[in-house]
């Protein structure tokens, strides 16, 4: 059978479980350090060193990290980018980048703005000015580390993107080339701007690649694989990741909705990832991360890329509760040291839940709490924690009525067991690790967004070819080939338009070996 | 001659405030509020004038038409509307003095100041509408008795039409034909008028009003809105049901919003076609169009539009008078719930609340 590992990054702590088929046989947390990936080293070598002999057994690794979005905050070690736009004579109004923060924008060293693209009825707005391409190829040759390119509607057709990559190869340009439709779905300037930041961290994405495959190899582990949590809720192969590395921005965040999932068997849920210092609330849509359906930024720059729709309370373990006032601020990993119940002097959420729900944790005394605070007073507390939780299962169910509620993460335990608007509160063993057990057992996954005309194209024809595309782009992301299958199949509508216009998403998913 | 400054700090101010204007219709002004402030990156202030005093000068409106979901994939290249404009003095041999916009609610806002900016020729404060309506007919200019024809419409690979239709209808329907032959989206020109039925006909002042509501919203001064347009606060609530579909091309649904506070107990419904129509309680009626319906996010205080309604927002909806030149019996012919196929009669907010 095998052993999976599923090592998970958060903010305070690095998370690793090691899972025979679904059975957790170790489990270990670390700190978390600035750098990531050596936080996520030391996670890796102990949870190996944990299985002692049994570690030739392994024979896949998943890791959910936020190395590339702490890149594009830090804006260092980034790859110098080309941008090349399709679509000139329109188009030209807002030049890429246009309304970026200096400290990134500088990275993206050519902007080119060419003649092409399509309309939304998948006709040309004019020919592909292949000319300039090759001039384009002369000017950046060895000057750049990535290149970046987007097309007018190239997600209803993708000929001119696919083109352009063509010759910039011809002409001998051998840096990766990132096509705009592979990234994101409709809107010019969000799926640029989501191709543009993919391209700045490939080579994060390709060191972290390297330095983990050389940890493994000087363990014995050569032939382990190596998978990463993507925001949909799936994995992609290495090879995948290594031109995608965007897709996995908010791999952390949709693991433990995901987890919560194949902890508890529930398909449609409200997921509470309760943490040190917030709650992540989410929504499981069959078994998957409910997606933001509005533009989601990403330091400062407007993307349309697939995110998981997440509404985010600061409150969570380490929360300090303040005459009445609940947070924002936390002690956050020093909830140990400073909380009342471990002797500190600084009343927590989980001080005052401790109390309430008469519980407690290791080393801790939750009497030294009611020595300083009256047990009114705490449940008044209380009280106003469990209205912020039932406020946001509020705001993130989509119809009338109770919902079942999950709660996970270390800080699960504090939840109520009985809140306004849920149906029904579960806490699954092993919530703490929900989000590694989440990235451990999930599976490959690929989704395609398109539009079509329905006028101009048959619609069984449109989404068979669809689908194609889907199951190849989940093949290359380490899927077998027998077992992708159709998950979602979603048709928009788009208004305003004639012609029977659709927005057609299509996503897959299959086992990996 | 009255006259103020519109700076890129400015921008954000106009999007929202023409956002509010838009009564849920009229497009994201997103894309071109960026435009704009491309523009005045490089020109750095684009002039406005409040009250030209010449009566015989020219006055032509500048606006984009089509699907704004377009306009979010195919940018345009923001000479398009200029082009418009050049190609109507060239066949009508008429020399532009002024520009004007056609309505002030949403992207429409700021694509007649782009077409400032780029042609130099001065904006008017005033547009045909006073908020956002779906179509090329539904404007002051019409209802007291400006053509929009001749009209000129023209695509950014320069395809260019002139419309001479018989009635406001017919260019509606003839633009909207090309339009979509032009990949969805255009730019056009047309309501061409002297100064005197302009300041006669239009809502004016209202860049000023849309800057005005803008800076206030966005430091969330909402009882100075209410106060500079006699607004009232008809609702406060939560989204509880959100019923869309596609309709010969627009989009029509309602909205469900279910009371807090003082309005606990009660539900709104609002009616939407692009805009918000009808807003009423269970056996009353409380504002319909030509009045605005504005919905606001509780927390932010920024307009939603209709598109983006999702179940779970908690809002503020608002009701506000429209301009007296939307209410007369001319106007309401066009843009009164009738038009929209209702069968209500059109009573001002201010006496039915």
């Amino acid at each position: 059978m095998g052993i999976k590992i599923g090592i998970d990054i958060g903010s305070t702590h690095t998370d690793a479980v090691a899972l025979e088929g679904r059975s957790l046989i170790a489990a270990d947390k670390v700190m978390t350090t600035q750098d990531l990936t050596e936080g996520l080293i030391n996670a890796l070598r102990s949870i190996i060193s944990k299985l002692g002999e049994r570690k030739n057994e392994i024979t896949s690794l998943m890791i959910g990290t936020t190395h590339g979005l702490n890149a594009l905050h830090q804006a260092r070690n980034l790859n110098r980018v080309a941008i090349i736009r399709i679509g000139l004579p329109a188009g030209e109004g807002i030049p890429p980048t246009f309304d970026w923060p200096e400290a990134l924008e500088r990275y993206v060293t050519f902007k080119f703005m060419v003649r092409g693209g399509h309309e939304y009825t998948g006709e040309e707005i004019t020919e592909l000015d292949t000319n300039k391409i090759r001039e384009i190829a002369e000017e950046i040759k060895d000057k750049v580390d990535a290149v970046a390119i987007v097309s007018i509607f190239s997600i209803v057709n993708r000929d001119h993107e696919i083109r352009a990559m063509e010759i910039l190869r011809e002409k001998g340009i051998t840096t990766p080339i990132i096509l705009s439709h592979e990234i994101g779905g409709l809107g010019l300037l969000e799926r640029e701007n989501a191709t543009i930041l993919n391209a700045l961290i490939l080579n994060i994405f390709n060191n972290l690649i390297s330095k983990l495959k050389s940890v493994l190899s000087s363990m014995g582990l050569e032939s382990v694989k190596i998978y990463f949590a993507q925001n949909d809720g799936t994995v992609a192969s290495e090879d995948f990741i290594r031109n995608y590395p965007i897709f996995t921005v908010a791999g952390p965040v949709s693991n433990s909705i995901r987890g919560a999932y194949l902890l508890t068997g529930i398909k449609n849920a409200v997921v509470m990832d309760v943490g040190g210092t917030t709650t992540n609330v989410g929504v499981l849509n069959n078994g998957y991360p409910r997606e933001s359906s509005v533009a989601v930024e990403i330091v400062g720059i407007r993307t349309n890329f697939r995110m998981p729709d997440i509404y985010t309370i600061a409150l969570g373990g380490g929360t300090i509760i303040n005459c009445n006032k609940i947070g924002p601020e936390s002690v956050g990993y020093a909830l140990f040291d400073k909380g009342i119940s471990w002797g500190g002097n600084i009343l927590t959420a989980t001080d005052v839940a401790m109390v309430i729900k008469n519980f407690s944790l290791p080393n801790a005394n939750p009497k030294l709490v009611l020595e300083k605070y009256s047990a009114e007073y705490l449940s008044k507390v209380y009280e106003n924690m469990k209205r912020m939780w039932e406020d946001a299962i509020d705001l993130m169910k989509t119809e009338k009525g109770d919902v079942e509620v999950i709660a996970v993460g270390g800080g699960s335990i504090m939840i109520p067991e009985k809140m306004i608007g849920a149906s029904k509160i579960v806490v699954p063993q092993n919530a703490q690790y929900a989000n590694a057990i989440g990235a451990t057992l999930t599976k490959v996954g690929a989704t395609v967004e398109r539009t079509f005309s329905y006028e101009t194209i048959n619609r069984e024809i449109a989404i068979k070819s669809l689908i194609d595309e889907a199951k190849q782009l989940a093949i290359r992301a380490g899927a077998i080939e027998n077992t992708v299958e159709v998950r979602e199949i979603e048709e928009l509508q788009m208004p305003y338009l004639p012609g029977n216009a659709v927005k057609v998403k299509v996503k897959v998913v299959g086992e990996f070996s | 001659m009255e006259t103020y400054y519109i700076r890129i700090n400015d921008v954000d101010n106009l999007t929202t405030g023409a956002s509010f204007l838009g009564s849920g219709g009229g497009g994201d002004p997103y894309i071109g509020g960026l435009m704009l402030k491309r523009e005045l990156k490089s020109k750095g202030e684009l002039e406005i004038i409040r009250r030209p005093k010449s009566n015989k000068a020219f006055v032509l409106g500048s606006a984009m038409m089509g699907a704004p979901i377009v306009m979010i994939e195919k940018i345009p290249s923001s000479s398009e509307a200029k082009k418009a404009l050049e190609i109507y003095s060239y066949v009508m041999n008429k020399l532009i003095d002024y520009i004007t916009p056609l309505e002030i609610g949403g992207v429409n806002s700021t694509i007649p100041l782009i077409t400032s900016a780029k042609t130099g020729i001065p904006i008017v404060d005033g547009d045909g509408m006073g908020r956002a309506f779906p179509e090329l007919q539904m404007t002051t200019f019409y209802f007291y008795g400006v053509s929009p024809s001749p009209m000129v419409i023209f695509d950014e690979r320069g395809n260019t039409s002139v419309i001479q239709g018989i009635d406001g209808y017919w260019t509606e329907k003839i633009a909207r034909i090309i339009t979509v032959r032009f990949g969805g989206s255009a730019y056009i020109a047309l309501y061409g008028m002297n100064m005197e039925d302009y300041l006669k006909n239009a809502v004016l002042d209202t860049l000023t009003l849309a800057l005005e509501i803008g800076e206030l919203l966005n430091d969330k001064k909402l009882d100075q809105v209410l106060d500079k347009l006699k607004a009232e606060i008809l609702f406060k609530g939560k989204v509880i049901d959100v019923y869309r579909k596609v309709e010969k091309g627009f989009s029509k649904g309602y909205v469900v919003i279910e009371g807090i506070e003082s309005y606990y107990n009660k539900t709104l419904q609002i009616d939407f076609q692009n805009e918000f129509l009808i807003a009423r309680t269970n056996n009353e009626i409380l504002v319909t169009v030509p009045d605005l319906i504005v919905v606001l996010d509780l927390f932010n205080q920024k307009p939603i539009t209709t598109d983006r309604l999702k179940y779970g927002q908690k809002v503020i909806v608002i009701g506000v008078p429209a301009n007296e030149k939307l209410r007369t019996e001319e106007a309401l012919k066009y843009i009164g719930p009738k038009a929209f196929g209702y069968n209500i009669e059109y009573i001002p907010i201010d006496k039915r609340l």
